[in-house]
């Protein structure tokens, strides 16, 4: 299995550096120039062509888009982002701030999509072909296909423009510092409950439908026939034999939501004004801060390609069927 | 420990823990009481965090710069007690408010002012660079020069909108590293409001000075959010007023009788919202159909429907800043689409087959015309316009800096975008739209030379005297049809009281003059 380990590792290498060469290129040969943040006729003032020269020098944007990639390279390989050219602060610590803000919803978002996804697809297989099922079914379509920001936005209308029950946005209330201990920890769910609900539903979703389908699957196989004809009680077949099985392919859809556990919701993030990884990376993206969307991408790059080795492992790890190491000669 | 016990407690425990989670839930879904009497001011930003508030006006909520409005626009000493000039406006004596201190208690000098200078002239941070240098004559006084010849600058006296740091807490620190040093975690000011906290990303917290020179400012507490779905916030009751409201913002919240609409009105009247026709594209070459194209196009209209200011003059020229305070401006082309129609027809364009489209030697009257999504009602409005007259604009939306970027290298027919009504500051300026190399494809040698010549003046009657100029060219080539000043909006809920169009617009810098009226 270390061996294994080891290879998929090695053989990231390439793929990561594929990937973030690919970013880089487009996103500088992408039209719109970063140096525009200095035109916002907004800004009250109009900038001087040379203070723009100068700050295009300053951030190597003057250089060949070949020598800007060599340097990018060799300053990332000493874990050097560089500088943010609207923060004018290293990325490592505007990254710093956002990943805790991203970890705290996309953990409860997908918290709430296993635990609304299996047990919705445990009950609906169970009940297969039931009135029950088949709402569960629909229900879980109709939600599924709700595209993430029109949900979120009729939530904002309805839950907090209308009722008054939660915020529109933001991460926490104007007198936080004021509250105790678990006023904070309130605070903070308040502030999660849409965002995550919107993440998380939409997983759930999708989470409920794969469940369904591969239970069925599970408890169509003769060794559940053999427990049912054995007498063990139903609930004992479906908990004890039929569940632990067809858990296995949702333990390793779950080993894959690593990119999304850092890399953050974008849209979301954005519509609720939640600081975290994805509005940082649209808001990078929209005002061409190249050093930021490399940040970002390159490590949405390594945690997927992370996830999908963690999936592989806990596969392994979950199935005894599945191994990768070499068959022993006989 | 607490999970261990008789069969079935360990449930029992996680389940009245659920429900107690559950209960207290809807403690926190509620507006906690503040827990004392202070009057709140929340502003949302739009942005992402505290640098882009800090590289843009943000920093005049805690710093004073040398000079404020007052409301009816004369300009009104902060930092500077009064000023003279040389007649070419290039050297300004400037007397500092004696008795102004840095929020630690120290005196603000000259030599603060000085500092700031130097440091902003480092390569690292390449500010200022239009002011030559600081004389300091003595704690109070000093001589700035300037190099530029900015118009619009010079009316206002050039720094205005800049503050300054202070020198007995950042002379040591390293100019390379401005923008991470440690001062940026708890800036100390000299303004109306003091520092309090910052959470990334997420909010500013500023109180009332009490040691202000101008007294305490009614409003205790200013809190600057940033997001970007501003009428939400707004319309939850979660904010009291949004900075550079967008144009959806505006849209959703003009006849909503909560709030109110302000619009700044007084540097940014050199930002003309144009639409530019490329005079390379054979289509736009005869002066005749520029004519028409803008005089199809209601612009006294086109601000009801932008929900812009109506007191927003329709110009058809250029405008110095003191022509404008003095309302001597330029005339505008009147809506006049049957002479419109008349002069396309004098031009050759005629709809010969009936598809509501004009043709010409087998050329349809048809574009595209290049725009920002801020834009989009304008370029939507323009081509309702243009289509009563048989023109047909398509528009295409494109991200800003897509649409400089083709307005820089000629790759338009049409675009919707600013012209900076000076020479000399970037891809929007005067020179660059206009000019002997202009994007626009527009050449006039005389406009060439009033140009160079506005660039070596700062004698307003001779700068009164170009720009009157200027315009009868442009009236007379239309190289361009103007359609609006490009101003900033503010949306503030009714009561916030202080606020009012055009000078003293802006929430946050205005939050010294601001009080709240609770209904």
């Amino acid at each position: 299995m270390l061996k294994y380990i080891i290879k998929r590792l090695l053989l990231s290498v390439p793929l990561v550096l594929g990937i973030v060469t690919a970013t880089f290129f487009i996103a500088r040969l992408a039209p719109g120039d970063p140096m525009d943040m200095y035109l916002e006729p907004q800004r009250q003032r109009q900038v001087d062509p040379e203070v723009i020269e100068l700050m295009r020098k300053r951030y190597g944007l003057d250089q060949p888009i070949h020598v800007q990639y060599v340097t990018w390279i060799k300053n990332v390989a000493r874990g050097d982002f560089g500088e943010s050219f609207r923060h004018r602060r290293p990325v490592r610590d505007i990254v710093a701030e956002a990943v805790p803000y991203t970890l705290q919803l996309t953990i409860l978002a997908l918290l709430l999509d296993a635990l609304f996804g299996i047990s919705l697809g445990i009950i609906s297989a169970v009940k297969q072909y039931t009135k029950l099922d088949k709402t569960l079914t629909v229900g879980s379509l109709i939600v599924y296909a709700i595209p993430g920001f029109w949900l979120a936005l009729m939530l904002i209308m309805l839950f907090s423009v209308n009722l008054g029950w939660f915020p529109t946005s933001q991460t926490r209330s104007m007198n936080y510092e004021d509250l105790t201990m678990i006023g904070k920890f309130l605070d903070r769910l308040w502030h999660l409950a849409l965002p995550v609900f919107v993440l998380g539903i939409a997983g759930a979703a999708g989470t409920a439908r794969y469940m369904r389908n591969r239970l069925l699957e599970v408890l169509n196989e003769e060794y559940i026939v053999a427990a049912r004809a054995r007498g063990f009680r139903e609930r004992t077949v479906i908990v004890k034999h039929a569940l632990r099985n067809a858990l296995i392919p949702i333990v390793t859809i779950y080993g894959m939501s690593l990119p999304f556990l850092l890399g953050g919701a974008t849209i979301i993030e954005t519509i609720f004004a939640w600081p975290g990884m994805g509005r940082l990376t649209v808001a990078a993206v929209g005002g061409r801060d190249y050093p930021i969307i490399m940040a970002t991408t390159t490590i949405a790059a390594l945690l997927t390609v992370l996830g999908n080795l963690l999936a592989d492992v806990t596969y392994a790890a979950v199935d005894p069927r599945v191994s990768y190491d070499a068959p022993r000669k006989r | 420990m607490i999970w261990k016990g008789a069969p079935g407690a360990g449930h029992r425990t996680r389940r009245r823990l659920l429900i107690s989670l559950l209960l207290l839930l809807p403690v926190g879904c509620q507006q906690l009481p503040d827990g004392d009497d202070r009057t709140t001011m929340v502003v949302l930003y739009p942005g992402t965090g505290v640098g882009a508030f800090l590289n843009g006006s943000g920093p005049l909520v805690f710093l004073l710069p040398l000079v404020g409005l007052t409301d009816s626009g004369t300009l009104e000493g902060r930092l500077a007690q009064r000023w003279e000039h040389t007649p070419d406006r290039r050297s300004w004596t400037i007397w500092l408010r004696s008795g102004v201190r840095w929020h630690d208690g120290v005196p603000v000098t000259a030599h603060d002012v000085k500092f700031t200078v130097d440091l902003m002239h480092h390569p690292a941070i390449a500010d200022l660079n239009y002011i030559e240098d600081v004389t300091v004559l003595d704690d109070t006084t000093l001589v700035m020069r300037f190099s530029g010849v900015r118009p619009f600058a010079s009316w206002w006296l050039p720094g205005a909108w800049n503050v300054f740091y202070p020198k007995h807490l950042l002379e040591d620190e390293d100019p390379a590293g401005f923008y991470r040093w440690e001062y940026w975690e708890h800036p100390v000011g000299n303004g109306a409001y003091r520092w309090v906290s910052h959470q990334p990303g997420t909010q500013l917290q500023f109180e009332a000075n009490p040691d202000y020179y101008r007294g305490k400012p009614a409003i205790d507490r200013l809190i600057i959010r940033f997001g970007s779905l501003g009428f939400t916030e707004l319309l939850a009751g979660e904010v009291d007023a949004i900075n550079f409201a967008s144009s959806n913002d505006v849209q959703v919240l003009a006849d909503d009788p909560r709030f109110r609409l302000y619009r700044e009105v007084w540097d940014d009247i050199a930002a003309l919202q144009c639409i530019f026709w490329n005079l390379s594209n054979p289509l736009f070459q005869d002066v005749r159909v520029r004519r028409a194209l803008t005089l199809a196009i209601d612009r006294e209209d086109l601000k009801n429907a932008m929900f812009m200011w109506p007191r927003l003059p329709v110009i058809d020229g250029l405008v110095s800043p003191r022509q404008y305070w003095n309302e001597e401006l330029p005339p505008a082309f009147p809506f006049d689409p049957s002479e419109a129609a008349r002069l396309l027809d004098e031009a050759g364009w005629r709809d010969e087959d009936g598809d509501g489209v004009r043709e010409k030697d087998g050329q349809r009257l048809e574009f595209t015309v290049l725009a920002n999504a801020e834009w989009e009602g304008a370029a939507v409005y323009a081509n309702q316009s243009l289509r009563t007259v048989g023109v047909r604009m398509n528009v295409l939306l494109l991200d800003n800096s897509v649409v400089r970027e083709r307005l820089a290298s000629s790759d338009f027919d049409a675009v919707i975008e600013y012209l900076w009504a000076e020479p000399g500051s970037g891809v929007h300026s005067l020179d660059a739209l206009l000019g002997e190399e202009s994007s626009t494809g527009y050449r006039n040698p005389r406009v060439v030379e009033l140009i160079d010549q506005l660039q070596a003046t700062l004698d307003f009657d001779v700068i009164d005297q170009i720009y009157a100029e200027l315009s009868e060219i442009i009236r007379a080539d239309v190289p361009m049809t103007y359609l609006t000043m490009n101003v900033e909006t503010y949306v503030a809920h009714r009561r916030i009281k202080g606020l009012s169009t055009p000078f003293r617009a802006n929430p946050v810098w205005n939050a010294e003059h601001l009080w709240i009226e609770e209904e």
